[in-house]
């Protein structure tokens, strides 16, 4: 994918799929996260360095995905 | 025994709204929306009945109308992550689970279906899938419910006059 054909599409004139796909790519962002919060902890990573890589506290990601990953 | 005398199951509003909110999580959603539970309601094979189609199918419908979309963007096919494991919910609400700080909140038309399917019930925490059903089959798109009801090819005016059939009342 290059950014110039990125750009291009995102003027997309139908708002139903333009704003769909804004939705999907949130979702798949989510899940993107999510997996990766499990791999991470699977690596023996700390919650603390989840969250620095995330750029949030270590709380916050605890919070978020310990329930999976128990 | 004929099948009209089948009592419905009475569902707890609240249940189906934390069972939605799994069904939300599971995508990555921020919000449980009204395609949300819209699947809730599709986990009862008679409701699989009324509109001809299963959980299974509509799921994939989502993640198809996703793909689409993505592609609509210049993202190929292979951009793509799995679903969130589903978490289980208890099946006798508390106001704990409900408010439980990580749930997906309801969009205001999903929270309008739901107030719509108790309005006629003298009790509100007791509903029946298919009064859930009878406010999210009158949504237009872009409403993703009525978005995913169309990508299903299930034509709503024809159910709703079928399920009008059945319950004369109200």
């Amino acid at each position: 994918m290059d950014i110039d054909k990125l750009s291009v599409n995102l003027s997309s004139d139908d708002p139903a799929v333009g704003l769909r796909a804004s939705l999907a790519l949130h979702r798949l962002a989510e899940r993107v996260e999510a997996n990766h919060v499990a791999s991470a902890r699977e690596k023996g990573w700390s919650w603390q360095q989840i969250g620095d890589a995330l750029g949030v506290t270590r709380q916050s990601v605890h919070t978020k995905y310990s329930k999976e990953s128990s | 025994m004929t099948t009209e005398s089948v009592v419905p199951e009475m569902l707890h509003p609240w249940a189906i709204y934390l069972q939605a909110s799994e069904e939300a999580r599971r995508r990555g959603d921020r919000r449980t929306g009204t395609d949300h539970l819209l699947l809730v309601l599709l986990e009862d094979p008679s409701i699989e009945v009324v509109l001809g189609v299963s959980l299974q199918q509509a799921r994939r419908a989502l993640a198809s109308l996703d793909h689409e979309a993505l592609a609509a963007l210049g993202l190929g096919s292979g951009t793509d992550a799995p679903p969130m494991p589903m978490r289980a919910v208890p099946k006798k609400p508390t106001i704990r689970a409900v408010a439980q700080k990580d749930r997906p909140r309801l969009t205001p038309a999903a929270k309008k279906v739901l107030q719509e399917a108790v309005k006629p019930n003298r009790r509100k925490t007791q509903v029946t899938a298919r009064q859930v059903l009878a406010p999210i089959l009158t949504l237009q798109p872009p409403d993703p419910a009525a978005v995913l009801l169309g990508a299903l090819g299930v034509n709503t005016s024809e159910v709703r006059r079928r399920l009008d059939a059945v319950t004369p009342d109200n």
